[in-house]
């Protein structure tokens, strides 16, 4: 077996559970209508959002794995993971799954940080990272309120990359493929919306594998699209921080 | 400095001028050529097959970028991922196809460096768990060549049934079975029984049909015992038709000991003690016949055996069954009017109660829930669901009359996959009805998914020569003498078809070309019958003529799809489906299949030489109990994360659980003295492992549970030393009525290490 594999650290999702379990338990939700999204937003442009149902998500991670394939992301980088909690006594005991991408703040904290201007809030809502520019300084990755942002050291799933790490693959316009010293390697990564897949008029991976039909994702600025449809009555989550999410969510509320 | 590939500096309008032409083509089952862009040098190609990381079959559209796969989708064109039924299927096919994290890791699978690349010869003599095979490649002639050498012995000591096979379901199985048939041994055997066989028995003796499978998204009542279809998720469908159904105002009602995934999602939840199902059912079904809620008409005219039914619930009341199971008497009263009067209604129980050895009789008293209020074969009720048929194979030899080494006969409701348990058995205890010598273990790892496994092994040892064909190293081939390489899904050919209720065939094709030149496992057995120039009926040298996708084009041609293979190529998405729309009480035109053509409360007293308890699905208790010494019911369940020990390799898959644990209530945990997050020895009468405790209020207080899959020593490095499997902690325990391997009948204690 000439490749081998690198040593294996701890999985990401125990690490984001401890700085998420945070969020988790201090999820402060508000009912957000859609109107209030409408006026903020530049009516121009097509303006992505995200509604995550949690009435029907099973904590499954196929959103997780799909989008690792997506864009090629190596091992403890997960744009998407899936917050796992059961809490309660026997036999009352309550099970959640709560799915967290990139909220694509439209104040994003994140944005303000960056000391070099390689993360910015695109047109369309996207929260962008210019791999190329990025220093990796990480300084989003505090400000980030979600720990949404991880930090690409470059490691991959074997000590040789399998064929498909090292094979190219797309993220934002760009092509990327993983090799010493390349970008995205040393650059803050984290979930886009699959603005590829989007431009080019397809649904986020994850969106497209969801085992449970829990996910929607679309214009926002359309009234009249699936999202902007289900949007309504949806909350967001640390919506006292300010941020303005652009990813919402559905069912499972429950007062914290 | 960071900077993208020179080479693919590309605007973005390039990019996506080179893969816009994926978009618009209607993708068909033949690969879709995008215009590989100029710039780019780089071919998208879009070719839908089926998933195969489980016996699921979901579809699937893989990408393949330049000869590398890329990215593995869903395939709404597939049912399986949309719908079990055509008339939501255009309603579902909307909100597009669903694939499961292990489907859509099947590129980390294919990619694993820790595959085996080329055929494999044991060099060290010795065997053992923890022994070095000392492999040393081999060319495929060589391995040809003395493999052909072992099967000749046979065929000139006329002793062919010394042959046995093992084998994954849903891979090469008629091909196996013809090779069988060729060779001349019975004993070609599949996993089922080791899986899923109590059920399929149960609902033969029910309903005559092997997997019905509930309409759920239009039903009113989804009662499900012992199940965990939202995360044992096997047809990528389930979770969409459960939470649909659940949408659509239907409540969900888990009974299992543990608070499951389902669980997470229902209405109520009723922790029961294991193995109590039927007595669950059985007062539920006492309570509808005193109530007088069940539907007489249905009962009339089209079921056999009420009348003994109705009196022997008499004196199963629900303060009867409260005493054994758990669940209140009020509760299973409320249960039972909820569920008659709740129309449609589904009530079904899988593996849970299965792999116990009441499981035939306690799966029974749950369908015929089904059948006292009528709930059978209508919309949003229990579906008779039947698997599509392939053609006749165009091998043409009769199975060979010898008797099969498993016993299965001795069944009465035996599955043709075989009786696992009772091969193992009688090859460590030595007193089979004749002596194996040669095995051939497909895409098995007997070792780690047989009750029992020291017993296993020494089993194994056995045989004087073992073939495996697999894709990676693990503790069974550790074992063997020869391994030959595998193919993963997206390598090998294969026509795939599966329970929902309306017809399709479904294209499994290599998205590309075998990584390592290597045979599929079909095309393995068919050159294997060359080389040994096994002949037909009349007297030619089979598969002569006929490579794979021949035999795969003869049997789709000569099916009611009547296509060729070509033809299913072109096919959106790789699928045919039939014109005919899902349709509701088949039993009103079509016969019946059971016994008594009827819907059956009761077998016939003549029915197939059972034991009398059998006759209806009385209660018995199951034979293994708690006791002082051991308290503890152990029960184990498959997360969406893994299939079997299979997946434990992946590194996706890996990094979503790379361990089990061993769940224990907290409240049971600190009465003993025990920590969450401890390391525990786990004792059986029959063996002994270490576990990781993992606090969890879900957990019946009486139970203690794990995922299966885990504690694997030879297996790749991603997979090796995490968890425990506890099947070292059991025995050669089947079911008398089925031929099942009773994985969850198992009792333990733990202690402090
Ligand atoms: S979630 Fe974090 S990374 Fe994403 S936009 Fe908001 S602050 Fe920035
Ligand atoms: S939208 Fe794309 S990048 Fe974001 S979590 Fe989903 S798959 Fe990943
Ligand atoms: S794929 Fe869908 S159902 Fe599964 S965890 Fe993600 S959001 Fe939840």
């Amino acid at each position: 077996m000439e490749e081998k594999k690198i040593t294996r650290k701890k999985f990401v999702i125990t690490s984001l559970l401890g700085t998420l379990g945070l969020v988790a338990g201090e999820l402060i939700r508000q009912s957000h209508s859609i109107d209030n999204i409408e006026n903020e937003v530049d009516t121009e442009n097509k303006k992505y959002g995200m509604v995550i149902d949690l009435d029907r998500c099973i904590g499954c991670n196929a959103c997780t794995i799909a989008c690792k394939q997506e864009n090629n992301t190596p091992p403890n980088i997960h744009y998407n993971v899936v917050i796992e909690k059961e809490e309660g006594e026997f036999p009352n005991v309550y099970n959640s799954f709560l799915p967290r991408v990139c909220m694509q703040c439209d104040k994003p904290p994140c944005v303000k940080v960056c000391p070099v201007g390689a993360t910015k809030k695109q047109k369309n809502g996207i929260v962008s990272i210019d791999y190329e520019t990025c220093i990796g300084c990480r300084y989003c990755m505090t400000a980030c309120p979600y720990g949404a942002r991880s930090f690409d050291f470059g490691e991959n799933y074997y000590d040789q990359p399998n064929t498909f790490e090292a094979s190219p693959y797309q993220e934002y316009d760009k092509i990327y493929q993983r090799g010493k010293g390349k970008a995205p390697q040393n650059s803050v990564r984290k979930c886009h919306f699959c603005s590829h897949r989007v431009d080019k008029g397809e649904l986020p991976a994850c969106v497209t594998a969801c085992l449970g039909k829990a996910r929607f994702f679309g214009d926002l600025n359309d009234p009249n699209s699936e999202v902007s449809i289900k949007a309504k009555g949806s909350w967001t989550l640390k919506s006292n921080l300010g941020t303005k999410p652009r990813t919402f969510y559905l069912g499972e509320k429950r007062d914290d | 400095m960071k900077k993208p590939l020179d080479f693919l500096k590309c605007t973005r309008r390039g990019f996506i001028a080179g893969t816009a032409t994926i978009g618009v083509s209607l993708l068909n089952g033949k690969s879709m050529k995008s215009v590989a862009h100029d710039l780019l040098n780089f071919e998208e190609i879009k070719i839908p097959t089926c998933c195969h990381m489980c016996g699921g079959g979901t579809g699937v559209i893989a990408t393949v970028r330049d000869g590398v796969v890329a990215k593995l989708e869903p395939n709404k064109y597939n049912p399986i991922g949309v719908c079990n039924t055509s008339l939501n299927f255009t309603e579902n096919q909307k909100d597009g196809a669903a694939m499961c994290p292990k489907g859509l890791s099947g590129i980390m699978a294919l990619y694993d460096p820790d595959r085996v690349k080329k055929p494999l010869l044991r060099t060290n003599p010795e065997k053992g768990i923890n022994v070095d095979p000392k492999w040393r490649e081999i060319t495929w002639d060589e391995a040809f060549d003395i493999i052909v050498r072992e099967l000749k012995k046979l065929i000139n000591e006329d002793r062919p049934e010394a042959l046995i096979t093992f084998s994954e379901n849903s891979l090469a199985t008629s091909i196996q079975r013809d090779f069988g048939n060729l060779f001349g041994t019975p004993n070609i055997s599949f996993h089922t029984n080791i899986c899923s066989a109590t059920r399929k028995a149960a609902t033969m003796a029910v309903f005559g049909v092997d997997e019905p499978l509930g309409d759920y998204q239009n039903s009113k009542y989804m009662l499900i015992f012992g199940w965990n279809p939202l995360s044992a998720v096997k047809w990528s469908h389930l979770p969409q038709i459960l939470l649909n159904g659940k949408s659509n105002g239907s409540k969900l009602v888990i009974i299992d000991p543990r608070y499951s995934e389902t669980a997470a999602k229902a209405d109520l939840w009723y922790p029961i003690i294991p193995g109590t199902d039927g007595a669950l059912a059985l007062a539920m079904s006492h309570v509808i016949i005193e109530e007088n809620l069940y539907n007489q008409e249905f009962i009339e005219n089209w079921t056999f055996g009420f009348d003994e039914y109705k009196k022997y619930l008499k004196d199963k009341t629900p303060e009867w069954a409260e005493k054994i199971c758990g669940v209140s008497a009020k509760d299973i009263k409320s249960l039972a009017i909820e569920f008659a009067t709740n129309q449609p209604s589904i009530a079904d129980a899988w593996i849970g109660p299965g792999q116990q050895s009441n499981g035939f009789n306690s799966i029974r008293a749950v369908l015929l829930l089904n059948v006292l209020v009528g709930s059978v074969d209508e919309p949003g009720g229990m579906m008779m669901t039947e698997e599509f048929k392939l053609g006749e194979s165009p091998i043409r030899i009769s199975p060979p009359k010898k008797k099969r080494f498993d016993g299965k006969e001795k069944f009465p409701f035996g599955h043709n996959s075989g009786v696992y348990v009772e091969t193992f058995r009688q090859l460590f205890e030595e007193n089979g009805p004749y002596k194996l010598d040669v095995a051939f273990i497909t895409m098995s790892n007997l070792v780690l998914s047989m009750p029992n496994t020291s017993q296993v092994v020494e089993g194994l040892k056995k045989l004087k020569f073992i073939v495996v064909n697999d894709n990676y190293l693990n503790e069974t081939s550790n074992l063997a003498d020869i391994v030959i390489p595998g193919t993963t899904y997206l390598e090998r050919f294969g026509l795939v078809t599966r329970g929902i209720n309306w017809e399709y065939v479904a294209l499994r094709q290599p998205v590309i070309k075998p990584l390592f030149n290597q045979y599929s496992e079909a095309e393995f057995f068919i050159e294997l019958a060359k080389r040994l120039e096994l002949k037909d009926q009349s007297g030619q040298v089979a598969f002569s003529n006929i490579r794979y996708e021949d035999y795969l084009d003869i049997r789709l041609q000569r099916s009611k799809a009547n296509i060729t293979l070509d033809e299913l190529k072109e096919a959106p998405g790789g699928v045919w489906t039939s014109p005919e729309s899902t349709e509701y009480r088949r039993y009103e035109k079509t016969v019946i299949k059971t016994e008594t053509k009827k819907f059956q409360f009761s077998l016939s007293n003549s029915s197939k030489n059972i034991s009398l308890n059998y006759i209806l699905p009385e209660y018995q208790q199951r034979r293994w109990l708690p006791d002082k010494k051991y308290p503890y019911y152990l029960i184990s369940w498959k997360h969406i994360t893994h299939t079997h020990s299979r997946t434990q390799n992946n590194p996706y898959l890996s990094e979503l659980k790379d361990q089990n644990y061993l769940y224990i209530n907290p409240m049971t945990a600190n009465s003993l003295g025990f920590k969450d997050g401890e390391l525990v020895g786990v004792i059986s009468p029959f063996g002994e492992t270490k576990a990781q405790l993992r606090f969890s209020p879900g957990m019946h207080p009486e139970v203690l549970g794990t995922e299966w899959g885990f504690g694997h020593w030879a297996f790749g490095d991603y997979a090796r030393e995490k968890g425990f499997a506890v099947n070292q902690l059991n025995k050669f325990l089947v079911d008398e009525v089925t031929g099942q391997a009773l994985h969850k009948e198992i009792c333990v204690n733990i202690r402090k290490i």
